[in-house]
């Protein structure tokens, strides 16, 4: 993994130091907007590391507290409104 | 006039950017200037430790509870897909949680955030209740879109932040250039863009360096012989490539005397390709030294020690570098565009940033001209003292304050209190009470629906007579809903309707002791007596109920808080009520009540209601426009998003002492802990937690036990903690660590020593 992480560095600073190559490769990548969407991320979050981790998701009802499981039944019957009309 | 700073800016990636930088300087500066102001600092919650940072920077300037953070269902970063539900969510959310601090004007410090990190940043709609400023930095990608816009993702994301920039009915521009530009760009009417303009740290100023000290810097950067010096980005705008270029193009024993110092973080594809560029013009491996990050230290340490400070900037917002350079009494020279020749404020100290030879003529002109030289430093710190933070901010508070003035003097032509609107129908209100108790008249305003608890005679045969089974089916068709709580048996059913249809609380008695012993313990907001005792008195009040029974407890304790806490807003009958709520359970918990006589007349009633509800009402709308947001949501980010609009709810009520009792007490902890309970330190409520390994939650059967009143069920709830609260820990357990989410919003770590003691 190490190794593969390394290479693709590399291999990113070896097109970055062509603005040429570089500007053509995103050219071809921005075709493809999901696909360059997901490497934008995964760029940012790289770059990002010392940003804090998201916290643990939530699963149930049980881990709310009273206010929060209010506001839930609120939101639920909001949500069936809304189905409904 | 209350004025909100969102501070997200210096969070996150942008608290090392220029945009955090700037942030936080002015919003110091507003709290220095405010004046009679009443200014507050919201914060993401996400984002724990640089809210710890920033509640360290305004210490002095603000109180701490002046600061408050919003929470949000994450992530949110706009450039991943799958973020879509949750980041129009969050952004809902965070407007609601900005409402409810009831702001007269909100800034947003950086808008256009958010692409791919969890920040959230939006401009409500006009008909909210407050203006929002944005600080307009520049439109660089909107003018320059050909080189900028070639991600669509990036395309989408900042065009839809433009469309929210638009919508702001004040933009605070940080040069007038930036100004132009956005009235020029986005057609926006020039009273609604104000320039602002920009200073810098007092930090960059002249220095007196040592001869040692100055050669173990340079030494250190790998600096030796004079230098020509830049520093900023490394984007394509900056025109480093040009600056190489003529450097490269200065007569060779000119060239020789100096090196040219590009002074910034560089990644070394961006190192290799600057490198490659400078052989390629003809310069000596030693003429370009790239050094990287820098400290401001030896950043304002190499402004002091330059030969020149050059800025080939194509395009800027404002251009700080120029300015930080001019304060430490660097010969500075720069591009001709945008917003550069307003701060340097010389004509023959510019040049075309798009021609080589005219950049290397100016660098020439004052490599050779000592005189000149002296004459551009001497300007240079008179320019610098031009700017200044206190000033910037002074503008854009006039700024605030002309448009909140705007808003307001709107407004009064609108509605004028008192007077019946002029709208095409009237709202719908429902009216839950044991008897027909209407202020006269209010039928002209409202199209009224009675919901009586009890059969009586009817006062107000015109209005219609509704059912408790009806009004539950038809509750939502309201846009009004008052309940006339006291406290007798007849209002029991109450409890139960106001829990599932939330409305204005129009309190005829304070204590309601005696209606909760008579609710249905189905019922989840008035509970059983028990739980409705601890919920609004904590267990010293249990106790005390097991020694003299609930009778006395009805008349000692009011009972009320879930109703209080519950309500959309309360209409007290009499002006002892919110003395009473304060000393109950804190202070500034009646701060949003209205007191109205019990012969109020109906337009009385219609301001007070309207008020109240107007603001209690905001939470329909978000869970309406939640819902709007589409089908079929996640359970995780429901639970996610209800926690998230919980959170941020203004918290009322005592100060919790969060005590953990997880890692097991002695004797002696456990006796401290049963005195805690059963008198708690004034001003506090005492709440054993303990930590399930995920999160904290309230150890209430634990604190049942200690107290003997086994006799009483409580579960133990998800535990829940706000600013003021304190976390500690009981006897010889180790100190527990604070969740990220509790450390935002300001709970604290204490130890207790003695019972009784406060933290």
């Amino acid at each position: 993994m190490r190794l593969a992480k390394m290479l693709a560095l590399r291999v990113a600073a070896f097109i970055m130091a062509r603005p040429g190559l570089d500007l053509f490769l995103r050219r071809q990548l921005f075709r493809f907007p999901a696909l360059a969407g997901r490497m934008r991320g995964a760029i940012a979050r790289s770059r990002h590391s010392d940003s804090p981790s998201l916290p643990p998701p939530l699963a149930d009802e049980a881990e709310l507290s009273e206010p929060a499981r209010q506001v839930l039944h609120e939101l639920r019957r909001a949500l069936d409104r809304s189905s409904t009309s | 006039m209350r004025i909100t700073l969102d501070l997200q800016a210096c969070q996150a990636s942008s608290m090392q950017r220029g945009i955090g930088r700037y942030s936080l300087a002015l919003a110091l500066g507003m709290a220095r200037q405010r004046a009679g102001h009443d200014l507050r600092i919201v914060l993401n919650e996400f984002y724990a430790d640089s809210v710890a940072t920033i509640r360290q920077g305004f210490d002095a300037l603000l109180p701490q509870s002046h600061i408050s953070t919003f929470a949000a269902p994450m992530p949110t970063s706009e450039v991943d897909r799958r973020n879509h539900w949750r980041l129009h969510a969050a952004e809902r959310i965070r407007e609601h949680a900005l409402a409810s601090l009831r702001p007269d004007v909100v800034h947003v410090g950086s808008l256009f955030e958010g692409l791919s990190e969890n920040v959230v940043t939006s401009v409500p709609r006009s008909e909210n209740r407050f203006d929002t400023a944005v600080t307009l930095y520049d439109l660089i990608p909107l003018i320059r879109s050909e080189r900028y816009m070639g991600d669509p993702n990036f395309a989408a994301w900042y065009h839809r932040k433009l469309e929210h920039l638009k919508a702001s009915p004040l933009l605070l521009a940080i040069s007038n250039s930036a100004r132009l530009e956005a009235i020029e760009f986005l057609g926006l009417a020039p009273e609604r863009v104000i320039n602002i303009s920009s200073a810098v740290d007092a930090i960059f100023r002249p220095l007196a360096l040592g001869q040692d000290e100055r050669a173990a810097l340079l030494a250190r950067l790998g600096l030796r012989r004079p230098f020509v010096m830049y520093t900023g980005g490394i984007d394509f705008r900056k025109n480093i490539e040009g600056l190489i270029e003529a450097f490269a193009d200065l007569a060779p024993a000119l060239r020789g005397q100096y090196q040219l110092a590009v002074v910034c973080n560089v990644h070394e594809a961006d190192r290799r390709r600057l490198t490659r560029h400078a052989a390629k013009c003809g310069m000596a491996e030693d003429d370009l030294v790239l050094t990287g990050f820098v400290s401001d230290a030896d950043l304002v340490a190499l402004y002091n020690c330059t030969a020149l400070f050059v800025f080939p900037s194509l395009h800027e917002g404002f251009g700080l570098p120029v300015l930080e350079a001019m304060a430490c009494g660097a010969p500075v020279i720069g591009s001709n565009s945008s917003s550069i020749p307003e701060v340097i404020g010389r004509a023959d100290a510019l040049f075309d940033p798009t021609r080589v030879n005219s950049i290397s003529a100016s660098m020439a002109q004052v490599l050779l001209d000592p005189a000149r030289q002296a004459a551009l430093r001497t300007h240079g710190l008179a320019q610098a003292k031009c700017f200044s933070w206190d000033a910037s901010a002074r503008r854009a508070i006039e700024a605030f304050e002309e448009t909140h003035a705007r808003r307001t003097a709107a407004g009064r032509v609108a509605v004028a209190p008192g007077m019946a609107p002029n709208i095409a129908r009237r709202p719908r209100l429902a009216w839950v009470a044991t008897q027909s108790s209407l202020p006269p008249d209010l039928a002209h305003y409202y199209d009224i629906e009675l919901v009586l608890l009890q059969d009586g005679p009817d006062v107000n045969q015109a209005l219609g007579r509704r059912s408790i089974a009806w009004f539950g089916d038809n509750a939502d068709t309201f846009d009004r809903i008052v309940y006339r709580f006291g406290n007798s048996a007849a209002h029991a059913p109450m409890f139960s309707l106001l829990e599932r249809h939330p409305g204005v609380v129009v309190l005829d008695d304070f204590f309601l002791g005696n209606a909760v012993s008579h609710a249905k313990t189905a019922d989840s907001l008035a509970h059983d007596f028990g739980r409705a005792l601890y919920l609004a008195h904590g267990y010293g009040a249990l106790a005390e109920e097991q020694q003299q029974g609930r009778a006395r407890s009805c008349q000692t304790y009011p009972c009320n808080k879930a109703v209080l806490d519950r309500a959309m807003g309360v209409i007290a009958s009499s002006p002892d009520m919110p003395t009473l709520a304060d000393a109950w359970y804190g202070p500034a918990c009646s701060a949003d009540w209205r007191v109205l006589a019990p012969d109020a007349d109906a337009a009385q009633f219609y301001d007070a209601l309207e008020h109240l509800a107007g603001a209690g009402q905001d939470r329909r709308t978000l869970l309406a426009s939640l819902a709007m947001l589409g089908p079929n949501v996640p359970q995780p980010d429901l639970l996610q998003t209800a926690a998230a609009i919980a959170a941020n709810r203004p918290r009322t009520g005592r100060r919790q002492l969060l005590v953990d009792v997880g890692a097991g007490l002695d004797a002696g902890a456990m006796d401290a802990l049963r005195a805690l309970l059963l008198m708690p330190p004034a001003g506090w409520r005492v709440e054993p937690v303990r930590h399930d390994g995920v999160r904290y939650r309230y150890a209430r059967r634990f604190a049942l036990d200690l107290i003997g009143r086994t006799d009483l069920a409580l579960d133990d709830a998800v535990a829940d903690a706000g600013f003021g609260d304190a976390l500690v820990a009981a006897g010889v357990a180790p100190a527990p660590a604070l969740p990220d989410a509790w450390r935002a919003r300001g709970v604290t770590q204490s130890v207790v020593t003695e019972p009784g003691e406060a933290p």
